[in-house]
């Protein structure tokens, strides 16, 4: 690729890969050639040193744009990231090593608390799955569309294979009990908890379980995604089809249902301590503060 | 959608990208399934804390020559999954650093930001040369810097890829096993040693790094180091170990648990292993597996053939233990076994040597790379005073007394005492650990002051091991008794008792120990435990011919005895250890002996003329030792005394003795304490004899809020707070407010099931005072009789509670119409109130008027008007002929001279108390109303109808304010002179008004039985007299 390429090569280039609906759509697209010139900028600053030629690159592009919506998809396309997946898919050595140093290498801190001798059989399958062709099909990277990042779609990629290799194997839990995981996310790692002794944590995880297993599906889910999973309030209104404030309330509902309900359980498990009671609600409520602190940040 | 969607689908879903209607879908689906919300959390990496993730943009790397804080950035030595590290300047210091720039990010991330602040300006106070040193800390931007020690090498993790004979290898681990010794003994849990933490410098240095804080991050990315930064990931094959791993992790923490000493040892031990024998001990294809096998205690065979010495080999073994209690119990002694033996030798030696005597701090000078691990040692001393065990036992014995409040009292106990020991622990290694630079004299005096604490704090668990129900009652006290631990570290030459020369010191160590404990009683409030001690610790004391410590044990022995009500035999005591104190010139045991004298002399035995000359003794002493150096005794001193003069009747220097305390107090104490509280007491005391009761309630109900906040709300020690706003109340005329408090305070001993104090008695007399106004007599009889037995007991004869009661019977037998008895009643407790306070005591004015009612009731008017003018002449002697409290005196006064048909001499006497009491506490008072009455009673007695009524009408009017009266019979008196004096103007109207008001005489007096039969028979003739005209 060389930088002297005449007005409107972008657009021939892309052409050259177009059935015939797609020349009638893609011609009628203002500004094609500057967005496209823009995606081919972007990918050659973030990969220097990669070979593929560009033409290679657009025909890769082109078969990504779906009939009726080339314009919408090319303004949020991850054009370094798509240059990337199709560089691998071409088995260029190059593009390999990047792949492993910029994305495989983030995958296990995506993939929480697994063994790790379980994080390289993850690690092993998915390279395999993704980087190796077999007779017929291409490499399975060249599925990515570059609608989103490409680390995104390769950490699914690699949760799910997790999950298969769970299954398969059967001895390690992937995710921990939601109940469990609701008493980690009002209460540890907190200083407040820390002071806590063993009993009361006890107590305090039992009456969280029965208080979450109580709560409406949705609420459990919103709070599981956003606390446990740690979605923050603009991914869940996209992934909500809400607004970003909609979602806020939301969260904020049901955690309010929640503590309101965890004061009542533990009001009447702690009738007669009420020193215990007392921190107790201490700890739940600054959680609370906190969580509200970011939501409104 | 039942079936998980694509790969390609969730990615769309969390771009946004769907249509509506497949997002929709796709949302339902995930709602309820937790593995698809598992997978999108991968793959929106919001999980993942730090890291070059899309969604996380990282921040623009620093220039050079930016500024953070006051460091300037050089270059950028690489960037770790912790953050970015840059090789600056400090120009203030002209040295190089590194810095690093930590970025929490994910949920939490303020909290997160919190934590590392606080994690690094803990680790920053550590100085070790096998610890990255930590300069400075604080906040960059969204993110925090360190800025540390610039170290040029490798990492323990790569100089492990290559085999090192084992000698050299127990070298570079030894070194960085002293600095994690070292942080332990400051307090520090490193939470994941592993050989990537650990630096190697070029010059053969080791440096444990990132204590605390890469498990705060939970990210197990390699660390930053020069060496490792940017270097290759190596592709495939190594992919495992730049992700970190588990196998380090002791298994407690595989469980959640937390991290202690013991968890850095089994990390330590599983990375030398590894060094050792190039193999890691425990392997295991999960998480699961891996904790099972170390749960086995299954190693894996070395891998290379080592000759390692099988002493080293045992040790390690043990330092992997999967219970920590089978692990060595701190780094320190694991370092020993470690350490080659010619250098134990020598170790024990100086471990020795530092037993046998201070000087062991100057023989192991020069042995500084041993001092880390000795002072570890010798902190750990506090393990066998507050250990889990021992908490635990504790606990157990609190539980086991059945008291109602044992669970509250022992949670307030457990963490008071859990926050002295790791105070000590930190002070006491701070203190060994300076032994090298400080002057040794100074640093001796602190750790000697420190370990006097510890005897304190042993004292105290033993006592709560064998806690019983004074002892759950009293722990809010044990927990304040306390001595600071601060002090010892900043003026230890104030705080350290007198030491003996060394050929004695062992033994008086071993006594001031006992000692200790028998404090412990002392304020437990087990009176026979304590003397137990101190009985055996008399003999020991003389024999050992050492003043201060015979001082102190007299001192504490008398204590006891003083608290234990037995005060002839504690002043004998107290006598002897003041004389020990005085020739071993111990200031601070005379000041104590001094001031426990004020109080078994002047008040438990009432000799008022000594007490005189123990009072200036003990400000002298309180002076010479110094008023703000001993805060403790100086408000100790104000309480004494002002509840002294109080006994004694002089008011006027009570207050400004409680004032002067209360200011004290308040300026060095926190808002809650007991002391405080004490002396808010003594001020409600105070302004209650002055009659200034709302004051006094407010005084009372102010101390009250602060004892329920500090000794828990069932204390019975909160019976005598509630007794004192109980009167309160009472005199206010808030019959059922006071009422309820003494209920209260009665529920609390019930429940409590305490032994019966004077404070109960004086419960009960209040209750028995209450029913008896509210005619209810019979019910109050026992009380009173219950209420004696205690004073009698604990106090003897004559003191001034047992004569309270007395008179309060003699009322009782008065009201019921029995004047003889009361006669009797009364005389006895004058003869026993002279007897305690000499003959002219103000405190007799009580009996006195009680007698005196008696006597006019028995129509023998000439001795009622002696035994009053008796009382009023003890009173203006004592308090002036301006004092308030002449008028519970004047107003029988003017009674009797009605009933001696001596009209004008009554008003004068209702005069005089008009205008006390208008001073004192306002006409708008129960004082008030009945010195309208008195004077409205005089006024128609002189015919003078006209001037009676408007008196008699506001006098009613007070009593009936807040609805009914707080006494009937003294209400039923004033409305029946009002009919009088209205029945005397003539006019129908207010003749109408006149039988209106007669109806509710009756109506007051009626139901009081008895009490209330001689005026209802006036209210009855006065009727029947002028009806029948």
């Amino acid at each position: 690729m060389s930088d002297e390429q005449p007005p409107g090569t972008w657009v021939a280039l892309l052409l050259r890969h177009a059935s015939r609906e797609q020349r009638g759509e893609w011609a009628g697209i203002e500004g094609l050639e500057e967005l496209l010139r823009q995606h081919v900028d972007a990918a050659r600053a973030a990969w220097p040193t990669l070979q593929l030629p560009a033409e290679t690159f657009l025909g890769h592009l082109a078969r990504h744009l779906p009939a009726g919506k080339a314009l919408e998809m090319l303004r949020i396309i991850h054009g370094a990231d798509l240059y990337l997946a199709c560089a691998c898919a071409t088995g260029e050595p190059t593009a390999l090593r990047a792949f492993e140093q910029h994305v495989v290498r983030h995958v296990p801190g995506r993939l929480g608390a697994l063994s790790p001798s379980m994080v390289d059989e993850v690690l092993q399958v998915l390279r395999e799955r993704l980087l190796v062709g077999h007779e017929q099909t291409p490499p399975r990277i060249g599925g990515y569309a570059g609608r989103g990042p490409l680390l995104t779609w390769v950490g699914i990629t690699a949760a799910r294979i997790a999950g298969e290799l769970v299954e398969r194997n059967g001895r390690e839990v992937l995710v921990t009990e939601p109940q469990e995981a609701f008493a980690r996310m009002l209460a540890t790692s907190t200083p407040e908890h820390d002071v806590l002794r063993e009993d009361t944590r006890q107590l305090l995880g039992e009456v969280l379980q029965k208080v979450v297993a109580s709560l409406p599906e949705q609420e459990r889910a919103l709070l599981r995604l956003h606390h446990f999973h740690g979605f923050t309030m603009d991914r869940l209104a996209l992934m909500y089809g809400d607004s970003r404030s909609g979602i806020a309330r939301k969260v904020a509902h049901a955690r309010e249902r929640l503590l309101k309900r965890v004061h009542t359980e533990l009001a009447t498990r702690l009738k007669e301590d009420p020193i215990t009671l007392e921190s107790l609600l201490g700890v739940v409520r600054s959680q609370l503060d906190l969580s509200i602190q970011r939501m409104l940040g | 959608m039942d079936a998980c969607p694509q790969e390609t689908t969730l990615s769309d879903f969390l771009a946004g990208v769907l249509s509506d209607e497949n997002r929709s879908l796709v949302m339902a689906h995930v709602e309820h399934c937790a593995d698809c919300q598992w997978v999108l959390a991968a793959g929106d990496g919001a999980r993942a804390l730090t890291g070059p993730s899309s969604v996380l943009p990282l921040p623009p790397p620093l220039e050079r020559g930016t500024q953070v804080s006051r460091y300037v950035v050089r270059e950028r030595l690489g960037a770790g999954a912790m953050g970015v590290v840059y090789a600056a300047d400090d120009p203030e210091l002209g040295r190089q650093v590194a810095i690093k720039l930590l970025r929490p990010e994910g949920r939490q991330r303020e909290d997160l930001r919190q934590r590392l602040l606080r994690e690094a300006q803990a680790l920053a106070r550590l100085s070790h040369v096998n610890v990255v040193t930590l300069y400075d800390v604080g906040p960059h931007g969204d993110g925090i810097f360190l800025a540390m020690e610039l170290i040029e090498g490798t990492t323990l993790a790569e100089w492990m890829r290559t085999p090192h004979p084992w000698p050299e290898v127990l070298r570079v681990f030894l070194a960085a096993g002293r600095g994690l010794a070292a942080a332990h003994a400051a307090g520090l849990v490193h939470r994941d040693f592993k050989p990537a933490n650990t630096l190697l410098g070029r010059e053969g240095r080791v440096c444990v790094t990132d204590f605390g804080i890469a498990r705060l991050l939970h990210q197990d990315d390699a660390p930053v180091t020069p060496a490792s930064l940017d270097a290759p990931t190596g592709g495939l094959t190594r992919t495992g170990l730049v992700l970190g791993t588990p196998a380090y992790l002791a298994p407690e923490l595989l469980q959640g648990q937390r991290a202690d000493a013991r968890s850095d040892q089994f990390s330590f031990c599983v990375a030398l292993y590894e060094a050792l024998h190039g193999v890691r001990p425990f392997q295991g294809e999960t998480l699961k597996e891996l904790a099972e096998s170390i749960q086995r205690g299954q190693v894996h065979p070395p891998e290379r053939e080592v000759k390692v010495p099988a002493r080293i080999r045992q040790a390690v073994l043990r330092g992997m233990r999967a219970e920590p209690s089978e692990r060595f119990p701190s780094m320190a002694s694991l370092l020993e076994t470690l350490t080659p033996p010619p250098r134990r030798v020598l170790a024990r030696v100086v471990a020795a040597a530092a037993v046998a005597s201070v000087l062991g701090a100057l023989i192991a000078y020069g042995v500084t790379h041993r001092r880390e691990a000795r002072c570890e040692q010798e902190a750990d001393k506090l393990a066998a005073v507050w250990s889990p065990t021992r908490r635990e036992k504790a606990r157990a014995a609190f539980l086991a007394t059945g008291s109602p409040y044992a669970t509250a009292a022992w949670e307030r106990i457990a963490s008071a005492l859990d926050d002295y020991a790791a105070q000590w622990h930190t002070l006491r290694t701070e203190a060994c650990l300076a032994a090298n630079h400080d002057a040794p004299e100074r640093t001796w005096q602190t750790t000697a002051c420190l370990d006097t604490r510890l005897w304190q704090l042993a004292a105290m668990t033993a006592v709560l091991e064998q806690a019983d129900v004074q002892t759950v009652q009293n722990a809010p006290q044990m927990a304040v008794s306390l001595e600071g631990l601060t002090s010892c570290r900043d003026s230890p030459e104030l705080t350290s008792r007198p030491q003996p020369p060394d050929a004695l010191r062992p033994r008086v160590d071993a006594a001031r120990h006992e000692l200790a404990r028998a404090r412990a009683h002392l304020v437990a409030g087990r009176v026979t435990d304590g003397l137990a001690v101190t009985s055996a610790l008399r003999e020991e004391a003389k024999q050992l011919d050492y003043k201060p410590l015979e001082a102190e044990v007299l001192l504490v022995h008398g204590e006891l005895l003083s608290r234990g009500d037995r005060p002839k035999e504690a002043e004998t005591f107290l006598d002897q250890a003041l004389w020990a104190a005085e020739a071993a010139r111990d200031d601070e045991t005379a000041a104590h002996a001094w001031l426990e004298l004020i109080w078994v002399v002047g008040e438990s035995l009432s000799r008022h003329e000594e007490a005189e000359k123990l009072v200036q003794h003990a400000r002298a002493a309180v002076e010479r030792l110094g008023r703000e150096r001993f805060p403790d005794i100086t408000e100790t001193m104000h309480l004494r005394i002002a509840s002294l003069r109080d006994q004694q009747g002089r008011l006027d220097e009570a207050e400004q003795e409680a004032r002067q305390g209360l200011e004290f107090s308040r300026r060095r104490n926190a808002p809650d304490s007991l002391r405080t509280a004490s002396l808010l007491h003594e001020f409600g005391r105070i302004r209650f004899v002055q009659r200034r009761f709302q004051e006094a309630l407010e005084f009372h109900l102010q101390a009250l809020e602060i004892r329920k906040r500090l000794l828990g709300p069932d204390n019975p020690s909160l019976m005598a707070s509630y007794e004192r706003v109980a009167s309160a109340y009472s005199e206010l005329g808030l019959r059922e407010e006071s009422t309820n408090a003494l209920r209260t305070a009665l529920a609390i001993q019930d429940a409590a099931s305490a032994p019966e104090t004077t404070p109960l008695a004086t419960v009960l007399m209040s209750l028995a005072i209450d029913l008896r106004t509210q005619g209810r007599l019979e019910e109050a009889r026992p009380l009173l009789e219950r209420a004696r037995a205690i004073f009698e007991r604990a106090r003897g004869p004559n003191h001034v509670t047992v004569v309270q009661v007395l008179t309060e019977q003699a009322i009782l037998h008065g009201e019921a119409g029995d004047h003889v008895k009361t006669i009797d009643l009364t005389t006895e407790a004058l003869e026993r109130i002279q007897r305690a306070m000499g003959p002219s005591t103000p405190r007799a004015n009580h009996p006195l008027t009680i007698r005196a009612y008696a006597y006019l009731y028995s129509g023998r008017y000439a001795e009622a008007r002696g035994d009053l003018l008796d009382a009023l002449k003890r009173l203006e002697t004592a308090h002036g002929p301006g004092t308030a409290s002449l008028v519970q005196v004047l107003l029988p006064l003017a009674e009797v001279a009605m009933a001696a048909r001596a009209p004008k001499e009554a008003m004068e006497h209702c005069e005089r108390a008009l205008g006390l009491t208008e001073k004192a506490q306002g006409l708008e008072s129960e004082d008030g109303a009945s010195v309208l009455s008195c004077a409205g009673e005089a006024h128609l007695a002189l015919g003078a109808a006209e001037k009676a009524v408007p008196l008699l009408e506001r006098a009613r009017a007070i009593q009936t304010r807040r609805g009914e009266p707080s006494d009937p019979w003294v209400a039923g008196k004033t409305v029946f002179a009002l009919a009088r004096a209205l029945w005397e103007r003539r006019s129908p109207s207010d003749r109408t008004r006149a039988l209106a008001m007669a109806d509710e005489a009756q109506g007051r007096l009626k139901p009081l039985g008895p009490r209330g039969k001689d005026d209802l028979d006036k209210v009855l003739a006065w009727r029947r007299r002028e009806t029948k005209q």
